[in-house]
């Protein structure tokens, strides 16, 4: 009788459970196993006879390949008085290449099912390509027209310039647009990081087709540029592709310009950008942070888990869970060659804006006064490492990993060791970094939001001196459009 | 970020390839007490998705208390008699785990991606709040959420540059006692007035196993995951029936036209209609349609509009599925110096011309490539699959509808194309929404 009640209830388990059901223990969640180890497979690296290198992943799940051309120059090569010009030649160059205008161009691309595109970054060119592999070869010649062959016609210059110059009127709207512009060009002045990369309206106004095209055979060189190759191709399939395609490419190496330095902030200033009527206030609070080939990256990237990465970050859960604040509140390190900013940010209800900012600074003086503790870094250890393998299932996001590895000259091991790397963080190094890296007496505070709601209550906080501020003095006057065409 | 309000547009329209099947291969099935799963294993990398639809969306609601499924939704994160206030996300967290929801018109999403060693945590903190949500409720947590709400309202839609247009589209588009009229998010007067009693009536009325679906995908043992599926779930009882709510028909038949100003540089004109729901005859050629219309440089409200006379900054056109309906957008953002009725005459030019002879071979295999190629696209994660496979199990009844559905879009012929914008894009049947700079109510399309 036993074992057949006991052969029953089994039954009832495996089969999906019964009204007799067994009660799980609540009491604690489940323990669990150890996790798995991310084990890339092999990073192949390759090159073409004239001297560009080639990264291949090969990732065979889903007939997809991604190619991107990543070429080391950027927004920093502008000259001083061009801002612009780098962006400006990276839109430029789908506008028409090799035999085909930019509609012929585009049904092409579009007729393919691929996705094909120039990203411009401060310090990179990336061309970019998504493609399902049975298309591979057409769309691969319509990449290497765009990125060695762009035509930079007059018309569809003046064409784009119009599009370009509309979308920085329409910066005017959007207060976080507004807060980014502000903040980077109060960190970094005249450094190049402190100029939006589009370029402002004077500068865009002044550019033509001949320096677009200049800046792109400078600078589109084989010695400065990496090809990352993702996806449902081997290297004996894909080889001859690129070859005849990047294979006969030229070009000299161009003396890359010297960057200055960037300067510290040295104060806590408050500058408000009034924004009448909004029903929210954007607060973002940052100052220059520091180079992806930080000595303490690591360390860096556990304490910003802690600080304002993650939902459960102090910033989240003090003025997001805590207060009701806001939808959501973070903070970050820009990465970059040079030492990019760092920040805290969230949009809060307009009549809590000073209370924010209160909290806000609560916070960042918090994370140094009292450091991350052994809870919170073993938390933050375990979301970033333990999550890392799932950054590597579409060919795309792979292939931004390589582009990353390529950039810095990581070691092809830094993939598989990067999750020992942050789990080897202790809580002390967070401690250090918290104190080395944030200081809020020193630090630049944009707020855009509504002047008549919340200057009082920011000036009342004598936090530090407070600048109002119009939208013209953040992004100049309106540019004046609107002649027909 | 956290519990982002989405509101699903695309549901079904996955395309495959037409040289290349794939199939997406499960396991299915039932719990006594209702709860449908669906296992999918995927061995390609070391993490699992576990994503669990609830029947229940922003259509359920009553006026009154709009914005209460979504809400709601929040208000699951508030802790459960075994997970205290806080620890959802910090236990995940520390497994490696991320964590969202989305509540839509038709269904409340759930979901966590982990890594494959962590799948009983999921489902430990799922079954705890299905179970037991309401003995850990109060109705200071009921404020605070009401407080968060409130400003993700602001932040998509308030203090966004148009933010307010699909409230005013669904408002003048479907009729008041809709399901659809109102928006997901809610207003704020009915957030307001939402109280701890009517969550306790919700989650007794609509959070149950029967009402609910669970998708886990990934790097699981599909024996080992079912085992643990039953450990958990299999306790919580049935709760009441929820009827399904059938499509209602919705016949527009005048075209509306309202201006509204907003704090923008910009006029901006909306044509909204009332069409298909999601995976119903003509939504798959509306969504061929809309790509005909504004997808890429050569389309036809593109081409003439941005490229040519460089009269609008930008256009685009969609098909947002549904279930109960779905509506057919056109955007268009007029630039500097030109008005809402010029844009709008151009448009309905090409409407114009749609409707009297079909498009082109090239135009619609064209945009059916895209989608073909976006089917690849949208299964390259666990986190994609286990959504798709749950999307597939409410709307069909069959999980692995991949090939079903895109077979919609490569069975289209241009006719067909033609025959969607002429049964459905009616100019007597439609909201022509403008949204102008404040003052300039001149340059809309009264």
């Amino acid at each position: 009788m036993r074992t057949h009640m006991m052969w029953l209830v089994l039954m009832a388990f495996v089969i999906g459970g019964s009204a007799a059901a067994q009660k799980p223990d609540r009491s604690a969640p489940p323990k669990l196993g150890p996790p798995p180890v991310l084990r890339m497979g092999e990073i192949q690296h390759l090159k073409l006879a004239n001297g560009l290198k080639v990264i291949l992943y090969e990732k065979h799940s889903v007939p997809l390949v991604q190619i991107n051309l990543l070429v080391r120059a950027g927004s920093v090569c502008d000259p001083a008085d061009e801002p612009g010009l780098a962006s400006m030649t990276g839109s430029m160059m789908m506008e028409g290449a090799g035999n085909r205008d930019a509609l012929a161009l585009s049904d092409a691309v579009d007729y393919l099912g691929a996705g094909l595109g120039v990203n411009t970054g401060y310090h990179t060119f990336d061309v970019s390509l998504n493609v399902p592999v049975t298309k591979l070869d057409s769309a691969l010649s319509l990449m290497a027209d765009v990125a060695l062959r762009p035509t930079f016609s007059q018309a569809d210059f003046d064409r784009k310039k119009t599009e370009l110059l509309t979308s920085l009127l329409q910066w005017r709207d959007v207060p976080r647009m507004l807060a980014n512009v502000l903040l980077n060009r109060s960190i970094f002045g005249g450094h190049p990081y402190g100029i939006p990369s589009i370029g402002t309206e004077q500068s865009l106004q002044k550019l033509t087709p001949v320096e677009l095209k200049a800046f792109h055979e400078k600078y589109f060189v084989p010695t400065l540029a990496t090809l990352v190759v993702v996806g449902d191709v081997t290297a004996s399939t894909i080889m001859p592709k690129l070859k005849a395609s990047f294979g006969k490419w030229k070009g000299t190496t161009p003396e890359l310009p010297r960057l200055p330095e960037t300067h510290q902030v040295d104060s806590l200033r408050i500058l408000l950008v009034d924004k009448p009527g909004a029903p929210q206030s954007v607060i973002i609070i940052g100052r220059v942070g520091v180079p992806r080939l930080t000595p303490d990256y690591y360390p860096i990237v556990v304490l910003n888990s802690i600080l304002g990465g993650s939902f459960s970050s102090r910033l989240n859960m003090n003025l997001r869970e805590r207060h009701g604040y806001t939808y959501g509140a973070g903070s970050r390190f820009d990465f970059r060659p040079l030492p990019g900013p760092l920040y805290a940010v969230a949009a809060v209800q307009s009549a809590v804006t000073d209370s924010s900012l209160i909290e806000f600074m609560n916070e960042l003086r918090g994370i140094v006064t009292s450091p991350p503790s052994d809870a919170e870094v073993e938390r933050a250890r375990n979301f970033i490492a333990l999550s890392f393998p799932s950054d590597f299932q579409t060919v795309n996001q792979i292939a931004g990993q390589l582009e990353e590895m390529a950039l810095y000259n990581l070691p092809d091991d830094y993939f598989n060791n990067y999750i020992d790397r942050i789990l080897s963080v202790t809580t002390e190094q967070t401690g250090v970094v918290a104190k080395k890296y944030i200081d809020p007496s020193k630090m630049i505070v944009v707020i855009v939001g509504d002047r008549a709601q919340i200057e009082q209550k920011i000036v009342n906080l004598h936090f530090g001196p407070v600048t109002v501020l119009s939208v013209d003095d953040v992004l100049g006057k309106a540019p004046v459009l609107g002649t027909s065409h | 970020m956290k519990r982002l309000l989405l509101l699903v547009f695309l549901l079904g329209s996955i395309a495959t390839a037409q040289e290349v099947r794939l199939t997406i291969p499960y396991t299915r099935f039932q719990l006594h007490n209702g709860l449908d799963v669906v296992l999918h294993e995927d061995h390609t990398t070391p993490a699992v998705s576990v994503n669990l639809w609830y029947h229940v969306g922003s259509s359920r609601e009553k006026p009154g208390r709009t914005g209460f499924a979504h809400l709601f939704e929040h208000l699951m994160f508030m802790g459960s008699p075994n997970v205290p206030q806080g620890k959802f996300d910090e236990w995940l967290e520390s497994a490696g785990g991320d964590n969202n929801a989305s509540t839509s018109e038709d269904r409340t999403n759930y979901f966590e991606d982990v890594p494959s060693n962590a799948l009983e945590l999921p489902l430990f903190l799922e079954s705890d709040r299905l179970g037991y949500l309401p003995q850990a409720m109060t109705p200071e947590k009921v404020d605070l959420q009401r407080a968060v709400v409130k400003n993700e309202r602001r932040q998509s839609y308030e203090n966004r540059p148009y933010g307010m247009s699909e409230i005013l589209l669904h408002d003048n588009l479907f009729p008041p006692d809709h399901p659809y009229h109102w928006p997901v998010i809610g207003s704020m007067e009915d957030l307001s007035a939402a109280s701890f009693q009517d969550v306790i009536d919700f989650f007794r009325k609509y959070y149950s196993p029967n009402n609910a679906s669970l998708v886990i995908a990934g790097d699981i043992d599909p024996a080992k995951a079912r085992i643990l599926v039953g450990k958990w779930f299999d306790e919580i009882p049935a709760g009441v029936n929820v009827p399904p709510q059938s499509p209602l028909t919705v016949n527009v038949m005048e075209e509306k036209r309202v201006v509204a100003e907003d704090k923008v540089q910009l006029p901006r004109i909306y044509m909204a209609w009332v069409t298909p729901p999601q995976l119903a005859p003509g939504d798959a050629a509306l969504d061929i349609l809309s790509a005909v219309l504004a997808a890429g440089k050569n389309s036809r409200l593109y081409k003439r509009l941005v490229y040519d006379m460089q009269i609008a900054q930008d256009v685009s056109a969609f098909q947002a599925s549904s279930g109960l309906a779905s509506m057919f957008e056109i955007i268009v953002t007029a630039r500097a110096g030109h008005t809402l009725k010029e844009i709008e005459a151009v448009v309905q030019e090409e409407l114009n011309k749609i409707k009297s002879e079909p498009p082109t071979l090239r135009e619609v295999q064209r945009a059916i490539n895209q989608f073909e190629a976006s089917f690849f696209r949208r299964i390259q994660t666990v986190h994609d699959k286990a959504d798709q496979l749950n999307g597939y199990l409410v709307a069909t009844g069959d999980p692995d509808y991949f090939n079903e559905d895109l077979a919609r879009y490569t069975s289209l012929d241009p006719s067909d194309v033609w025959s969607a914008a002429t049964t459905y894009l009616r100019d007597n049947g439609r909201v022509v929404l403008s949204i102008v700079p404040i003052g300039k109510r001149e340059l809309g399309a009264q």
